[in-house]
């Protein structure tokens, strides 16, 4: 059963629409990741959740109670809707315990709720301290109990790591993931970063101009993506131009195995002009001779892989990217052999 | 991002309303007042050549308090701030001290020290040396905060020393220097003490005698419009001249400290100049309040008066404190948190209190009081009214920006936590912004104290507060008996200007580096 359902949801500013009709499902003990550029409309589509702004047209409904419609809202007092917002928002004149039990009803249950959640974050005994003495991740790992504490039907997480530097990141991440999982909770979490998406998340949302344009699992998402937009928001991608036939898709790196049922069956003459979004990791770098010939213009270092730009000859040259391991690069200038490993997602159309 | 604003709640509405109705009151009354005998009446008064010369006199004492105050503060600002003066810190403190003397105080040393000192020369005299801080302190900070790259620049542009502070230094000061010479010219329309006390005939004092000389109230009603208007005439015309110039920093990062300059061999001048202002404005008071006081041990300071006094301004002072900031503080957080028309509007009516001196309050309270109100008229809930009206705006103020600092994500989660908009109003707003109602109720009580004309017009009968006594005493130049109450009251308004100093060394440090 689905915990959270948005159906047609219109939003606009003055004359701006924000939110266009957007649908979105998510399951129940589930967390849903909503990724999207800064702009799409994916904090406003978080307030309307909470109860924080109105909607114009289209329905909200939480645990099969409608809370938002065109012509009534809930008060967010009512929803119980937990949230993470981005920068934790502690009470800065409650001491820890009395952040995470600001939601509860006093008595002697509190004490023993709040203790309970500071363990599950990972915070136990930090209860008299002030919000102040704790450090960033501290502070968002106290939010994140703060929002569990009532035992909410959903809790929304807006951004919640990005003010977070990217050492302490992932951690507290993996935190937050395993308190959500321990403690059964259904959850949306809004970002615009692609690596916390897939990484954390049951199900992504893919939100565009207003509207989700593809919800999928991240594996789903990552290899078989609605467009070449999607595509490339998703992850890196190199793009080739393409023809789809009956022996597959025919591009600069050779002919390649489409992923899917496209357009065009196996056995069918018809061609179709397209592209294909070829993931780096699918691109070898292989001894010279074999695949296709390449030049190498240069490589960009990780650490724990290294992506190794090369042009691969024709007319007009093209330019592609392959994540190698990092560990026997080659030197610029060097000609190698690139070849496509497994299938790859195939547009039909240009531009 | 555009929000939608739900309807204010009700325990904020309905004590704003009540706030934005007293503080209109007496402006709406002064006027029914003014023309309850019809226009005739109303005009005669208004076009007697009296009252043109009048409106000429007041006029010309605030244009040649507020020059003289510009040049005082901007230059002291610039000494201090921007020079290698030596012993900055003691001219910083010496600078802003005239704050701690109200200005009927600081006249009635002046005339008890030179009693041939009155008319205009000693009104413009005394009310300059008191309110000079009222540019020097913005422009300072001003001053304090520019970018010196502005300057470098010119000077790497061909510029000279002089001609870089004309053009570049003074044009950046210019919105803090334009701030508070408008305070100085509002201070100064709306000071009773000083010029009644120095016998100079301004508006507060010739609407005051025109009050106890005659039963008819239309001339002091028409009277305290003129000045309302005359007031809100140059609140006008300062705003439409700030208008033009916009001031920013382009750019992000802090802006470096900048260097001083080396004052050489104009050093001793500018000691010279400063130590000048210093005297006029803290040495010659400080010096005739110490002379009465030792001069009257002979038996004049009756203790038991004093002490009664004192009891009365304190507990009329608390009451007043009290009632401003309960009425204060739900106008602050709707005109925050509550954008809408209304919020606005409640804010708005309550800034009348600033357009309005004391002594038109005052007096619109006891046309009031005695047609409406004659239970409490001459009894201390009228006199906490007058208070309430009086300092409402800068109660308001404190709570406004106490409320601004705390971000509204805080209250957004309280209702996502369960708590409703009263709750989250208990349990957040108010806790986070006590700070601040706590700094605004404190400020209110300082000022209570030493408020003069609607005190004296409005306090219980047979009650003298400190402001009060001095006034009787000084009236029938009986010096030596007004110096305690001169000294207590001095003593007590020293603490916010103490406050104040404190922050702009904060401020300074900024700049210090």
């Amino acid at each position: 059963m689905s915990e959270l359902v948005l159906a047609g949801v219109f939003k606009a500013f003055g004359p701006t629409p924000v939110l266009r009709g957007l649908d979105l499902s998510v399951p129940a003990g589930s967390l849903t990741a909503v990724l999207g550029p800064s702009g799409c409309g994916k904090t406003t589509l978080l307030r309307i959740v909470a109860g924080f702004e109105r909607l114009d047209a289209g329905s909200v409904t939480v645990a099969g109670q409608v809370v938002a419609s065109a012509g009534s809202a809930v008060p967010p007092e009512r929803r119980r809707i937990g949230i993470v917002p981005q920068e934790g928002a502690l009470f800065p004149h409650l001491s820890v315990a009395g952040n995470v039990g600001f939601g509860l009803k006093s008595g002697a249950g509190r004490p023993r709720r709040v203790a309970e959640l500071l363990e599950l974050v990972g915070l136990g005994g930090f209860g008299v301290r002030m919000p102040s003495e704790l450090s960033g991740g501290q502070q968002q790992r106290v939010a994140l109990a703060r929002a569990l504490a009532p035992t909410p039907a959903l809790v929304l997480l807006d951004e919640p790591f990005s003010a977070l530097d990217s050492g302490l990141r992932a951690a507290v991440r993996e935190d937050v993931r395993a308190a959500l999982r321990a403690a059964g909770a259904t959850a949306v979490l809004v970002t615009h970063d692609q690596q916390e998406a897939l990484s954390m998340a049951d199900q992504v949302a893919v939100m565009r101009d207003g509207a989700v344009v593809q919800c999928a699992s991240p594996a789903e998402l990552y290899a078989g993506p609605h467009d070449v937009g999607i595509a490339t928001f998703v992850g890196d991608a190199v793009v080739l131009p393409a023809v789809l036939g009956a022996g597959g898709v025919q591009t600069a790196l050779g002919t390649l195995t489409a992923r899917a049922a496209g357009p065009v069956q196996p056995g069918d003459p018809a061609e179709v002009v397209g592209s294909a979004v070829v993931r780096p990791e699918q691109v070898m770098v292989v001894d010279e001779g074999r695949g296709a010939r390449a030049r190498v213009l240069g490589t960009s270092f990780y650490g724990h892989d290294a992506l190794v730009h090369v042009e691969v000859e024709g007319d007009p040259p093209l330019v592609v990217s392959a994540r190698s391991s990092g560990v026997a690069l080659p030197r610029t200038g060097d000609l190698v052999g690139l070849q496509v490993m497994g299938a790859v997602a195939f547009f039909p159309g240009t531009g | 991002m555009a929000r939608r604003h739900a309807r204010p709640p009700l325990v904020l509405l309905v004590p704003a309303l009540l706030a934005a109705a007293l503080a209109l009151l007496p402006l709406v009354y002064l006027g029914v007042r003014a023309l309850e005998r019809g226009w005739q009446p109303a005009a005669d008064v208004l076009l007697r050549e009296r009252t043109l010369r009048l409106v000429a006199r007041s006029l010309a004492l605030a244009g040649v308090v507020t020059a003289a105050c510009l040049v005082l503060g901007v230059s002291t600002a610039w000494l201090v701030v921007r020079t290698r003066l030596p012993g900055r810190r003691v001219w910083r403190v010496l600078a802003a001290l005239p704050l701690a003397i109200p200005s009927y105080v600081a006249a009635f040393a002046w005339i008890a020290a030179f009693p041939r000192l009155s008319g205009f020369l000693g009104a413009a005299l005394v009310l300059t040396v008191c309110s000079y801080p009222y540019v020097y302190l913005p422009v300072a900070a001003a001053l304090a905060r520019t970018d010196p790259a502005l300057e470098e620049v010119a000077r790497s542009l061909g510029r000279s020393q002089l001609s870089t502070f004309l053009t570049v230094t003074l044009r950046q000061v210019r919105p803090a220097a334009a701030a508070g010479g408008l305070l100085v010219a509002l201070y100064v329309l709306s000071d009773f003490g000083a010029v009644s006390i120095l016998r100079y005939d301004a508006f507060t004092r010739v609407i005051y005698t025109s009050y106890r000389a005659s039963f008819d109230r239309t001339p002091a009603a028409v009277l305290g419009c003129v000045l309302v208007v005359v007031t809100v005439l140059i609140v006008v015309a300062e705003n439409r001249s700030r208008g033009r110039a916009a001031q920013a920093r382009i750019g992000a990062g802090a802006a470096r400290r900048m260097a001083r300059v080396p004052l050489g061999r104009w050093t001793a001048p500018a000691l010279g100049w400063l130590g000048a202002l210093a005297a006029l404005a803290v040495g010659v008071p400080l010096a005739s309040l110490g002379y009465w006081l030792l001069s009257g041990r002979s038996g004049a300071v009756d203790v038991a008066a004093l002490v009664t006094a004192a009891g009365s301004t304190l507990s009329v002072s608390a009451l007043g404190a009290l009632a401003t900031i309960v009425l204060a503080t739900p106008v602050g957080v709707l005109a925050v948190r509550h954008r809408g028309r209304l919020g606005r509007a409640l804010e708005q009516s309550t800034y009348a209190g600033h357009a309005l001196p004391g002594i038109v309050v005052a007096l619109a309270l006891v046309f009031f009081g005695i047609r409406y109100a004659s239970p409490i008229y001459q009894r201390t809930p009228m006199l906490v009214v007058a208070y309430v009206v009086l300092f409402l705006p800068a109660a308001i103020g404190a709570v406004r920006a106490s409320v601004t600092q705390s971000p509204p994500a805080l209250e957004e989660m309280a209702r996502s936590l369960g708590r409703t908009p009263g709750g989250v109003l208990r349990s957040v707003t108010l806790p986070l912004a006590a700070p601040g109602i706590a700094a605004g109720a404190a400020l209110v009580f300082l000022t209570c104290m030493k408020e003069l004309p609607a005190t004296l017009l409005l306090r219980p009968t047979g009650m003298d507060t400190l402001a009060t006594e001095l006034w009787t005493q000084t009236s029938v130049a009986a010096y030596s008996a007004a110096a305690p109450y001169a000294a207590l009251l001095v003593g007590l308004a020293a603490a916010p200007t103490l406050l104040l100093g404190r922050w702009s060394d904060r401020l300074d440090a900024g700049g210090e580096g």
